[in-house]
């Protein structure tokens, strides 16, 4: 009770100190650029989160180094002191699925913003309130991608994207194919792993975007050469380094991005075909502990200086508005990419549980 | 020791306690004067040790009444029942039950320590009663490296430290060898003399009961087969169980060839030691009763022999006799003085 | 003369000592029934629209379903195979320490033990490290040196699973054959010798049929527990969609999850382990026998000679190389390379992956601190449980007994992902979703019989007139408690602590469904670093190993046996 007495003067007497001494507030990178008004406003919510003092978030990406990164960003983006404190949690998407359904329907949320690579999921949940409605100035730069049915304004965008494609190691197998057909002809039987659908929900949405342009018969031929099905992005890049398999099929960019920068050799390519874009939808939970800090994490991670982040760390691919990737190779520019057209908002988790058993039946009858 | 306390010192009425449909004491009831010492004998299972486990409060009987020394520790008609540590009593356990975890003095101040006892006081105390029992050099010593009959006089100082009024004995001395139990015997009543606490026995070796205790009470299924002063019930059977465990001859009169002058009694019952032997068949002396059997074996116990002799219909006695003149297979008769011989109803 | 009247004992309570451990088999049982009844009722629950339904439809699906029926054979064959391998290894490695003049006997007899303290999930993980199919450690170094690539055996199958389980359950048998063998009277074997009965004909006809009662309680435990386990074959079987029951419950608790068919499965589960456990109590209860004389004879020691000590050595060498030496070597090798590509360059060896794991990385700092947490509290209230529940079953008379013994020992058998299961249910719309005591008590509630096994089994060796004497010496129940039974059962209270500690430091199964973010333990931040490089999962393992090798160096210290 006391505590929250003093914190609430303490809220005060920032509020007022923010609007009294503007001097102080143009010191922060988030505050550049805008005026009297919107400076206000972002005062008071800094203030607010002071007084909340942390943020949970959970990404199925971001790598706790990066995240190091990302919070030390943040805590000088809103000149905000090492007490606040950011809680990370990675957890793979079905995991996150898993913990937040439970979460919801204990009503017990724990964590403030997740990022997430389950599109279909997203916008399910969206209609069912459990996102808090939060217009970020930042939004204006996603028009574009919200109009591709990447996001729902207010609610949700994507703080980037990736695609789970084939990638090998170039020390290890010699591979000049261009599509999804060339790779799996080139790939010798039961030295190739691919996306656990069963395991992981980014898998499964793969599939099922891939589903649609490749056709069925191409995974039973894929079948037949003995795959094994892995769910973690780091172990099937862990079994191209050390040469148990040839090809990942659920490759991950971001993997391939951070092992070369440890002295690998892999490799990645965007097929011909096409590819399924997994977009990592963030939005703050309607229920979070810590609402007013997860404004300020979303305001900054779609901003120019997250998605530099991102881009850098992650390899994730930014769909803001005339963002430059620093990777090109890696993560291409978003315009320049050959997406398979999936309506996420209209696929329902029932269509996905059909996909995924298609996807036994094929692999594992 | 005062003769002329109270006789109902300890108090036992009418105690009956079951093991599920087993009738472990049946009714027991008998009281034990202030001073007095008193032998609970008997075979095992004959309820005695569940008899002292209810003077001790370790068991619950049914019915009863028990009081000790003026308080009354267990009453099933008012539903009283203290326990064991509010009975103030001194127990030596058959096990001697000696702290393997303590020391010997640490487990003699014991009974003092759960009685807030100051600590230097209880250490002088317990010493003291170590002295007595002689175990002085031995009091920090571990428990578990004093030999059997150590471990015994440590259970006895334990039991004695806090001058109990009344102290329970169970099986003390079983577990000790000959030597050693004759000399502890005396020890005891030593320190009954001085210590003046009231005894309570609990054996199934009658030497050790009627050197131990002046009054004695032989149990059988858990009731009271005979009772009183110890000579008394040693010299004086009024029942088979009684002269069988005290190691008489017992002989079912039916089954002898000539009833003679005992017909009317269905037992009788004599001592191997008041038995003449005398070669083929010899008149009997005017009271005798006068028996003819055929030795079966013989056994040389040192002093004398001891011959089972076989007087037909399945009847055996066993006879001392020093001559050593009779070998198995010969045809005596043995002669019993009347005096000797006690007719028993049952 | 009268007693001191000032010395008349203070009077307590009466009731602490009936109530007390009537409180402990109570919270026992409640810890057993009440996650049990919440599993059954959402099984028998159907959801229609937002109403739900009482319905069999749950466990029609479980008898139907091939895939259930899949993993329930695949579950089998670990555990008939796991158990088959461990009693034969086990009783092997038992009989060389115990009854041969093998060479270091002594010191082979603590190692023997080491691999009982490990984490069958870290073993599986340090063999993926040396036999992963072409890229294992030693596929890679016999390859560098051949000058060829092969595949080598698969680790990633049945076999493979029953290899792991089988090298880390083998002192589970091991435990519980050895010490009738130390104890055994010479003479039934000698009796048999000269009645004309030739050596390996006493073994048969003797030896381990005198043994059987151990050898059949250590058959049914290593089977029930690899048949649950749940981490080794999702380290190792996973990855080619081989499915067991723990994996596939598992499953059905993720998104899109079914927790009325999960349910339905842990039930079925839960049932099979009531109807095994029934079993061996009236199998073990018809043929009890005793098997030491109590003579003080000693043993018959068997002088190998050359040949059979070279076979003795070499059996004992390979168990503990593959066991421990192997799997950690490569764990080592693994967790000093910044990358690691199936072959260790000592030239770019660091400890980064320690000093991210120990001091970077917030999240294993917190699962560390978790798991301490978890496994001091929850050692302590276990064997604070356990020792009313023994005080119990040894020493108050009750005609329900071995009912209620029956009852405390089913957990034993249930595997503990389907336990945290019932939890879930039970807890999910309770604060206590998402704590760390929901963890607390479902570890507390799955291994508190290990700590009443022992418990019960040094109380049943204290003599009773011990604690009776101090109350007929004045002491009160509670005093009797303090100063004579607590300090008498100290041995067995402390390595009943340990071996909790141990088990809830490695723990995953049971925390698997339980954990929210901060409450995560080391177990569950080895299954998240793996998602982030194997380097730490190798760090994050071996400093696991260091906290059980220290519980396991105190545990020998206590010298009571882990299984009684």
């Amino acid at each position: 009770m006391k505590i929250a007495h003093f914190a609430s003067i303490g809220v005060a007497a920032l509020v007022l100190g923010g609007a009294i001494c503007p001097a102080v507030a143009q010191d922060i990178p988030a505050a550049k650029g805008m005026n009297d008004i919107e400076r206000a406003s972002l005062m008071q919510t800094i203030a607010a989160a002071k007084a909340e003092g942390a943020l949970n978030y959970s990404d199925t990406i971001i790598q706790p180094t990066t995240n190091d990164v990302l919070v030390s960003a943040f805590r000088s983006y809103y000149g905000l002191a090492n007490t606040f404190t950011v809680n990370y949690t990675l957890l793979t998407s079905g995991a996150m699925i898993t913990r937040v359904e439970q979460e919801l329907s204990a009503n017990r949320i724990t964590f403030d913003v997740a990022a997430i690579g389950s599109p279909t999921w997203t916008f399910e949940r969206q209609k069912t309130g459990a996102f808090l409605n939060y217009r970020s100035g930042q939004y204006d730069f996603y028009q574009d991608a919200i109009k591709a049915g990447l996001g729902v304004d207010g609610y949700f965008v994507l703080n980037g994207g990736y695609a789970q494609i084939p990638i090998w190691n170039t020390e290890i197998f010699d591979f000049k194919g261009k599509s999804y057909k060339d790779a799996l002809a080139a790939v010798p039987a039961g030295r190739f792993s691919i996306g656990d659908v069963v395991q992981s929900e980014s898998h499964l949405t793969t599939y099922a975007g891939l589903r649609q342009a490749l056709g069925v018969d191409y995974f039973k031929d894929m079948a037949r050469k003995k795959p094994t099905f892995v769910g973690r992005s780091e172990l099937s890049a862990q079994r191209i380094l050390t040469g148990q398999d040839m090809m990942a099929f659920g490759g991950n960019p971001s993997r391939v991005h951070q092992s070369n920068q440890k002295g690998a050799k892999l490799k990645i390519f965007y097929p011909e075909e096409g590819f399924t874009f997994l977009p990592q939808m963030t939005f703050i939970f309607a229920k979070a502990p810590h609402p007013n800090a997860a404004k300020l994490w979303i305001d900054f991670i779609l901003s120019e200086t997250g998605q530099k982040i991102l881009a850098d760390k992650e390899a994730l691919i930014s769909a803001r508005a005339g963002f430059q990737s620093p990777i090109p190779d890696i993560a291409p520019n978003f315009s320049s990419l050959k997406i398979i057209k999936v309506d996420w908002e209209k696929m329902s988790a029932q269509e996905l549980i059909k996909y995924r058993d298609e996807w036994v039946s094929i692999f594992n009858p | 020791m005062r003769q002329d306390a109270p006789d109902d010192f300890v108090t036992i009425r009418n105690v009956t306690k079951k093991f599920g449909e087993f009738r472990a004491l049946d009714g027991l009831s008998f009281s034990v004067r202030e001073g007095g010492t008193l032998a609970l004998l008997g075979p095992s299972g004959c309820g005695k040790t569940t008899m002292l486990r209810c003077l001790a409060g370790l068991e619950t009987p049914e019915e009863g009444f028990i009081s000790i020394a003026g308080k009354v520790v267990f009453d099933s008609a008012k539903g009283i029942n203290l326990n064991p540590e509010d009975r103030g009593l001194g127990v030596v356990f058959q096990s001697y039950a000696v702290w393997p975890h303590m020391s010997v003095v640490e487990n003699v101040e014991f009974p003092l320590r759960v009685r807030g006892v100051a600590p230097a006081e209880r250490r002088a105390r317990a010493m003291e009663i170590l002295e007595i029992v002689g175990l002085t050099a031995f009091a920090s010593r571990s428990a578990t490296q004093l030999s059997g009959g150590q471990q015994q006089r440590v259970a006895l100082a334990r039991a004695l430290v806090h001058k109990p009024a009344l102290v329970l004995f169970d099986e003390a001395l079983s577990n000790l060898d000959a030597q050693l139990r004759e000399h502890m015997r005396l020890e005891l009543q030593a320190l009954q003399d001085r210590l003046g606490f009231t005894a309570l026995y609990v054996t199934h070796d009658q030497g050790e009961a009627l050197g131990l205790a002046e009054t004695i009470i032989l149990m059988n299924a858990g009731q009271i087969e005979a009772s009183g002063p110890a000579r008394q019930v040693f010299m004086t059977h009024h029942s088979s169980f009684a002269a069988r465990f005290f190691g008489l001859n017992v002989v079912e009169t039916a089954r002898l060839a000539a009833p003679h002058a005992i017909a009317g009694k269905p037992f009788i019952a004599f001592q191997r030691e008041y038995v003449r032997i005398s070669e083929g068949v010899t008149g009997p002396g005017s009271d005798d009763l006068v028996l003819l059997g055929t030795i079966a074996t013989r056994s040389f116990q040192g002093l004398a022999d001891e011959y089972a002799i076989d007087l037909g219909n399945d009847v055996s006695v066993r006879v001392l006799d020093r001559s050593g003149a009779f070998s198995p297979g010969q045809a005596v008769s043995i002669a019993i003085s009347r005096k000797d011989l006690f007719l028993l109803d049952a | 003369m009268n007693a001191d009247p000032h010395l008349t004992p203070k009077k307590k309570r009466m009731t602490l000592q009936a109530s007390l451990p009537l409180i402990g088999v109570g919270v026992g049982i409640l810890l057993i029934i009440g996650p049990f009844l919440a599993g059954l009722i959402r099984s028998l629950l159907l959801w229609v629209g937002n109403d739900p339904q009482v319905s069999l439809a749950n466990y029609s699906w479980l008898l139907t379903d091939t895939r259930i029926r899949t993993a329930a054979l695949n579950s089998l064959i670990c555990g008939l195979g796991a158990m088959s391998v461990s009693l034969v290894l086990g009783t092997s490695l038992a009989w060389i320490v115990s009854r041969t003049n093998v060479p270091g006997r002594e010191t082979l007899r603590t190692l023997n033990l080491i691999p009982f303290f490990f984490s069958p999930y870290v073993g599986a993980i340090g063999w993926i490290f040396l036999i992963a199919p072409y890229s294992g450690l030693m596929q890679t170094s016999l390859g560098s040196l051949l000058g060829v690539s092969f595949e080598g055996p698969n680790i990633y199958s049945l076999a493979g699973v029953i290899w792991i389980l089988s090298l880390f359950y083998t002192p589970y048998v091991y435990l519980f054959v050895i010490s009738p063998l130390q104890r055994m009277d010479a003479a039934f074997e000698d009796a048999a010798r000269v009645h004309g009965a030739s050596f390996w004909t006493t073994i048969r006809l003797v030896t381990l049929p005198l043994l059987q009662p151990g050898l059949l309680s250590a058959a049914l435990i290593v089977f029930v527990t690899s048949a649950g386990l749940f981490d080794v074959p999702l380290a190792l079987t996973a990855t080619k969609g081989i499915r067991t029951m723990p994996t596939e419950v598992f499953a059905l608790v993720r998104y899109p999850s079914d927790l009325g068919r999960a349910a339905a499965f842990g039930i079925f589960i839960t049932a099979i382990t009531i109807v095994l456990t029934l079993w061996q109590r009236a199998h073990l209860s018809k043929r009890r026998y005793e098997i030491i004389s109590g003579k003080g004879y000693k043993p018959r020691v068997i002088e190998l000679r050359t040949t059979g000590t070279l076979i003795a050595l070499a059996i004992e060498v390979l168990y503990l190389l593959t066991s421990v030496v192997l799997p950690v070597l490569a764990l080592v090798l693994v967790a000093l390379s910044p990358l690691w590509t199936g072959r260790f360059n000592p030239a770019t060896a660091t400890l980064a992956n320690f000093s991210y794991v120990l001091f970077d990385y917030s999240l294993t700092r917190q699962a560390i601190l978790n798991s301490l947490f978890l496994a001091v509290t929850g050692a302590t209230l276990g064997v604070m449980l356990s020792g009313l529940q023994s005080y119990y079953l040894i020493r108050v008379r009750s005609g329900f007994k071995s009912f209620i013994d029956a009852i405390l020992a089913l957990p034993l058998g249930i595997p503990g992902i389907v336990l945290s299961l019932f939890f879930l249910i039970f807890a999910i719309r309770t604060p206590l979703y998402g704590t760390l005591a929901i963890l607390l008590i479902a570890y507390i509630a799955r291994f508190f019989p290990f700590a009443t096994r022992t418990i019960s089994a040094m109380l049943s060796a204290i003599h009773p007139e011990l604690e009776e004497s101090a109350r007929a010496n004045g002491a009160t129940w509670a005093q009797t408690m303090r100063f004579v039974l607590l300090p008498l059962l100290r041995p067995a209270l402390i390595a009943a602590w340990i071996m909790l500690f141990i088990i809830f430091i490695r723990e995953l199964g049971a925390s698997i469904l339980l954990y929210a973010s901060g409450t995560e333990t080391i177990s569950i931040a080895m299954l998240l670093l793996s998602e982030n490089s194997v380097g730490y999962v190798a760090a994050l393992a071996l400093i696991q190993l260091v906290l059980l090798l220290t519980g396991f160096s105190l545990f020998r210290l206590t010298k009571v046996s882990a299984i009684q």
